[in-house]
């Protein structure tokens, strides 16, 4: 068995080796340069302000307005303590009316423990929650009458 | 402090899960690779007693969770004999600037969570509701699932992450959202430290970084359950990989199918994804298959629980398959992958790879490959056009399974190959040992082959 010179292929494998590893370390530092500097033109785009820390989660989740999610969990956490512990409460968008839409509430059921956070069920012959919390517009409804309006939305109660 | 509270509960796992490092694997890797599997095994390993509990009439308090929480972390302690015959072999280090880089990545990934930029709305509408809940009840809530006004929180998904979130609450009293979205970064972490002790190269462990917080903020996913599912696939991916010790490979394996399968629906497909890859993969064994039967045990019996309770709905969904659909599906999904990012985030690892030995990454590009292959095989049974809002909506964050699978594959190419005495102990011990990388045929690098001629 005819072998090559030890010296010849250390030096040959090393050689070839540091070549590979150069390209793959210059692969890898402009990539992630390129990488970062269209996230950060992601990041600019979803909004400002780019330095103050949110008032929530959701704040700059979606460019553009804020979103009703996010008002969701402002006017939920502005509610809180004019409802009492067990109530039915719904969160809506009339603005999107008839159907709504269920994410409103849903959100508003991991702000609102101590409630029961129901579907809106708002239409005639439907058992209405007691509390209905509107985002955005106010609601119009003759079953309700105002509690409280924030800037993101009111507060509405079930009349007896 | 509610926050702080919040993210400690997160940075807790790896305590109770410390008892892998008696591994002989996990031994190998350096610290940080050691400290994410314990996470990866501390979260499978409370999520599955917070469940369990109840069942038992141990319903959730803080000092119960506590106790629980400190008897499964001394014992593990002990398991662990911690301290004594880590590896010191530590990852090819790249100099201050490929530090610098990575710390930078991290930074702008910690922007974009603490600036709320990342956040997915899955965390406000079900997976924070559910953690709340569940918490409030001291057990996994089927009262609160059975509601019929959650029928759309998607009831029968998996409770992992909700459970950890009740953890998290449990510690900080006061249900902490940040710290809710920075388990997602943690996670992050957590994947990159797997890839870096895994490669064993901090060049390498650049690259997953960038490529994944790129991923992860233009999908969004900051707080929903893809963070964790990821971290359990690459935990998985990792261990049939890097860990040539085959108790350590099925133990570890067989805690990231499980944690994955109890994360996601999309869990699941990778299970079949990893059981055809063992049975596809040399050496094809029983005990490699059997990587997926914890898995299927926790997740059988989750099913169970929700067909007992009528709630099972998401895992039953299907319909007639559009193969008609099917250049329109590629297309939408190919497009939807460049996650506005011109694709930089696939292009940069398939090159790194391809400038490594590709046989080492044989293992995470047949699970990227099949878990791709999985994602266009449901796009096809979808119920609308593909080409409306389903692709657009979830292909950016189910497409980061292959993602993750194609890191790993350029960390297993790559990886081991920067300094040059591996070189020089690879030819000059050749004769007695196998110094190629674990989880491949003994292949030394293609140069080297060549130099027999």
């Amino acid at each position: 068995l005819e072998l090559p010179s030890f010296d010849l292929v250390v030096a040959d494998a090393t050689t070839s080796v540091q070549v590979e590893t150069k390209a793959i370390r210059a692969i890898i530092y402009i990539s992630t340069a390129l990488m970062m500097l269209l996230l950060l033109e992601r990041l600019h785009a979803r909004g400002g302000p780019y330095f103050e820390i949110p008032r929530t989660v959701f704040d700059h989740a979606v460019p553009g307005p804020m979103p009703l999610s996010r008002q969701a969990i402002v006017v939920s956490e502005q509610a809180a303590p004019l409802l009492p512990r067990g109530a039915t409460v719904t969160v809506i968008a009339p603005e999107l009316a008839p159907n709504y839409d269920v994410t409103h509430y849903l959100t508003a059921s991991g702000f609102l423990p101590r409630q029961h956070v129901v579907h809106p069920t708002l239409a005639e012959g439907e058992r209405w929650p007691d509390f209905v919390i509107a985002l955005g517009k106010p609601l119009d409804h003759s079953g309700y009458r105002l509690v409280r309006a924030f800037p993101e939305g009111s507060l509405y109660q079930r009349r007896e | 402090m509610t926050d702080v509270l919040g993210f400690a509960a997160y940075l807790l796992l790896p305590l109770i899960g410390i008892a892998v490092w008696r591994l002989d694997g996990v031994r190998k890797l350096a610290l940080d690779g050691r400290i994410a599997i314990a996470g990866a095994a501390g979260a499978l390993i409370f999520g599955v007693a917070m469940a369990v509990m109840p069942v038992v009439g141990l319903t959730w308090s803080r000092t119960r969770l506590f106790v629980v929480f400190g008897l499964i972390a001394v014992i593990g302690f002990r398991v662990a004999r911690v301290g004594a015959g880590f590896s010191r072999h530590r990852p090819a280090e790249a100099g201050l600037y490929t530090k610098l880089a990575l710390l930078l990545v991290f930074a702008i990934t910690a922007y974009a969570l603490l600036t709320a930029r990342a956040t997915c709305g899955d965390l406000l509408f079900f997976w924070g509701p559910k953690g709340v809940h569940f918490f409030r009840a001291g057990k996994i809530d089927l009262a609160y699932l059975a509601d019929w006004s959650n029928v759309m929180a998607h009831r029968d998904y998996p409770p992992l992450l909700p459970l950890l979130y009740a953890w998290s609450h449990t510690v900080s009293a006061q249900f902490s959202w940040w710290a809710a979205v920075l388990f997602s970064g943690l996670c992050l972490a957590g994947i990159v430290a797997i890839v870096r002790a895994g490669g064993r190269s901090d060049v390498v462990a650049l690259l997953a970084a960038a490529a994944l917080s790129c991923a992860f903020i233009s999908a969004r996913v900051a707080g929903a359950a893809d963070p964790l599912l990821l971290f359990f696939e690459a935990t998985t991916a990792a261990a049939l990989t890097f860990m040539d010790d085959a108790r350590s490979q099925w133990i570890v394996a067989a805690i990231g199918v499980a944690g994955a399968v109890l994360t996601k629906v999309e869990g699941l497909g990778f299970a079949v994804a990893v059981l055809l890859t063992v049975l596809l993969v040399k050496p094809r064994t029983i005990a490699r298959a059997a990587i997926v039967v914890p898995g299927a045990l926790l997740i059988g019996a989750w099913l169970l629980v929700m067909a007992h309770h009528g709630m099972l709905a998401e895992y039953l969904s299907h319909g007639p398959i559009h193969i008609e659909y099917l250049p329109r599906v590629l297309t939408s999904t190919v497009r939807t992958a460049s996650m506005e990012t011109l694709w930089i985030p696939w292009i940069a690892p398939a090159l790194v790879m391809m400038l490594g030995d590709v046989r080492r990454a044989r293992v995470p590009l047949l699970l990227g490959a099949l878990t791709f292959g999985a994602a266009i095989f449901f796009y096809l049974h979808g119920p609308e056009d593909p080409t409306s809002w389903w692709i657009r909506a979830s292909a950016p964050r189910v497409l980061l399974t292959p993602l993750v699978m194609l890191v790993m594959a350029a960390s297993a190419a790559t990886g081991e190959r920067t300094p040059c005495p591996a070189v020089i102990l690879t030819l000059s011990e050749a004769k007695g040992k196998d110094l190629v990388h674990s989880g491949g045929d003994p292949s030394p690098s293609p140069r080297l082959r060549n130099t027999k001629r």
